[in-house]
């Protein structure tokens, strides 16, 4: 078990690594790289010498990329557009992010556990196929375009239905109320929830709608299976055989699909974000995007894509626990 | 001597099978693979709904040149008039006008040609990439399956969408439709080549393969014209699944304005149009978006009775 998870690490160590080469290359070779962002034409010779000396461009690229990670590591890797050190700017956005990831990965999970479950004990019900058409159509809808809907929802056609706690219209855009600094340290966490609640719904729906969809079917195929009837045999109750046996199988491949999953979440997240006015990570990307801050713009790729790592090894070690009958080795 | 001595104990020898003669009335009944499969396909409800759908929407999109001047509303891009800007659904313009006044069915039929070209071509170039990846990995295996398939895993590894986003915003400044067909299917093609893969791998060893390569067909041979149409199943199901995910994917790059440029336009960009007027005219955001909408919907429904259709295991009903 250790000597496996050692070796994963090593291989996506690796991995990553080969693929912050990549990504270093594809910004910095590709026409409209940090050359022709900094090299203004209206720059003469000294002028752009001393910015390529400044921001090491005048180097040979392996250096570059060598002193780039160097930076990165030690803390003080520069943004280009607020000369502040990148870490610094995405510290400072990541809360919001990891607010609005971590409610809507929980949501989503804990209603596609639940939507899946009640579709394939009650295949064919009314359930079934009400889940199965909004799993349709919540596949079939780009992230962007639930946000507006949920926006107009909320904010012009229910908007007598729906008012907070403070009896203000339920919130449709920011992370905050223009009065928040006036509240009570409850009162700021209820304001806080009240604006994550449409940017969650918009992001998980579409991962409701597969990954219930993905349980719904793996169930009904361990259902099917002769340990199941087995087990019924036993006398067991169809509670426990469903819970127990089934649902513990099915569970297998939807960690997985989840897992598979994790890079689509974090876009969308961005996307929830742009829509929804949050000032987090993804606000940060768009804004670098607008400003060509390379240096901001590959770590956000590339600590995005240790997370992806990161969470399909998780995945991984999670089977084991699932699912006595694999052993690492 | 007799050679009959050396078999053994005779088994009745089977009569022969009783001959049937083909008559132009069983040749019609007998069904062909081809004919097989539609049937299934017909037979479900919800898979055909997708398809009508998606005939309807191509005639649509197809045809703009045609409706369009027959409307009175020649070419959506080109005919500002801010004396009917923001109207709602009327006769003359079922889906209002924009806010410049122009007729918002025109921009959504003519944003449907493009929709529809971009997804359908970026799924022709990533259904290339995938399978030719697929196959290579899964024919050859050993080290060139490896490094192809961590490749693939590299690239899932990035967030589609970020990396779209600071690609299009740089190299593929230009917003044209070819180069955002190409940067689509530059990153959609992952999901195929693992499918691809594991067909080969499961096809690879299987005895005609054997047979055939014994009677001096090459590699290409036997990838081109045994395995490929073997594993024709999956291929042609994740490519009407591509259509809708391709489709999604430009509408979201466009929204953002990293899409198609104006005057190009798609739904995607009829929507980034429009949103701030989502309270004044609805319409306007409702017609594109259920556009798209419907569209994928309808490729899902398709992908998944083409699934059903297609596969051998699934028993006649």
């Amino acid at each position: 078990m250790g000597r496996y998870i050692i070796r994963r690490l090593a291989q996506a160590a690796l991995m990553l690594f080969l693929l912050s080469i990549a990504l270093f290359l594809l910004l910095y070779l590709i026409p409209g790289g940090p050359q022709a962002v900094l090299f203004n034409p209206r720059l003469d010779g000294a002028a752009r010498a001393a910015l390529a000396e400044k921001y090491g461009l005048n180097q040979p690229l392996p250096l570059q990329y060598v002193s780039y990670m160097q930076h990165l590591f030690q803390g003080n890797l520069d943004s280009f557009n607020t000369g502040r050190p990148v870490l610094l700017e995405i510290g400072d956005r990541l809360p919001y992010t990891l607010q609005l990831f971590a409610l809507s990965l929980i949501f989503a999970v804990i209603l596609a556990l639940l939507l899946g479950v009640i579709s394939a004990i009650r295949q064919y019900s009314i359930t079934d196929y009400a889940a199965t058409i909004v799993a349709y159509f919540g596949i079939a809808m780009p992230i962007f375009f639930t946000a507006l809907v949920l926006q107009y929802l909320f904010g012009v056609i229910l908007q007598s239905f729906f008012v907070t706690v403070t009896g203000s219209p339920w919130p449709v855009f920011g992370i905050s109320s223009p009065n928040a600094d006036t509240y009570t340290p409850l009162q700021l966490i209820a304001d806080r929830l009240q604006h994550l609640v449409l940017p969650t719904i918009a992001l998980s729906l579409l991962f409701v709608a597969s990954w219930s969809r993905y349980l719904r079917s793996s169930m009904l195929d361990t259902v099917k299976q002769d340990y199941v009837r087995t087990a019924r045999a036993k006398g067991l109750s169809s509670r426990v055989v469903f819970f127990r046996h089934a649902l513990r199988n099915a569970l297998i491949p939807f960690v997985t699909v989840v897992a598979i999953d994790f890079a689509g979440f974090a876009g969308g997240a961005v996307i929830t974000e742009t829509v929804f006015g949050l000032p987090g990570i993804g606000k940060l990307f768009f804004d670098s995007l607008g400003a060509r801050d390379y240096p901001v713009l590959l770590t956000l790729l590339l600590f995005a894509a240790t997370m992806v790592v990161f969470f399909n090894l998780l995945a991984d070690l999670l089977y084991g626990v699932l699912d006595p009958r694999i052993s690492y080795s | 001597m007799d050679i009959t001595q050396f078999e053994g104990p005779h088994a009745p020898v089977p009569p022969a099978p009783e001959v049937i003669e083909l008559t132009p009335e069983l040749a019609r009944k007998r069904r062909g693979q081809f004919r097989i499969i539609t049937d299934r396909f017909l037979r479900n409800r919800v898979a055909v709904a997708g398809f009508v759908i998606l005939v309807i929407v191509t005639l649509l999109a197809l045809l703009a040149p045609v409706i369009e001047p027959v409307r009175g509303q020649f070419d959506p891009a080109t005919t500002p008039n801010f004396a009917i800007a923001l109207q709602g659904p009327s006769l003359a313009h079922p889906f209002g006008t924009d806010n410049v006044g122009r007729d918002e069915l025109a921009r959504w039929l003519y944003g449907a040609r493009v929709s529809l070209q971009v997804g359908l071509f970026a799924m022709l170039a990533s259904i290339f990439l995938g399978v030719t990846v697929g196959a290579l990995a899964g024919f050859y295996g050993g080290w060139i399956d490896s490094i192809l398939m961590r490749i693939v895993d590299a690239l899932l590894a990035i967030p589609l969408y970020l990396i779209l986003f600071l690609l299009s915003a740089t190299f593929f400044s230009r917003g044209t439709t070819l180069g955002l067909v190409l940067l689509i299917a530059a990153f959609s093609w992952l999901y195929t080549a693992r499918v691809v893969r594991s067909e080969f791998v499961a096809q690879k060893e299987r005895e005609f393969l054997l047979a055939t390569r014994t009677l001096g067909a090459g590699d290409l041979r036997l990838i081109l014209r045994h395995i490929i149409p073997n594993a024709i199943g999956p291929i042609v199901v994740s490519a009407t699944l591509l259509v809708g995910i391709n489709i999604i994917t430009e509408s979201t790059l466009s929204f953002f304005g990293f899409g198609l440029q104006p005057p190009a336009s798609s739904w995607g960009v009829l929507l980034a149009d429009s949103e701030s007027y989502f309270t004044q005219q609805p319409m306007l955001v409702w017609a594109p978006g259920l556009g798209i909408l419907l569209t994928v919907l309808a490729f899902n429904l398709m992908g998944d009775g083409l699934r059903d259709a297609l596969d051998p295991q699934m028993t006649e009903r």
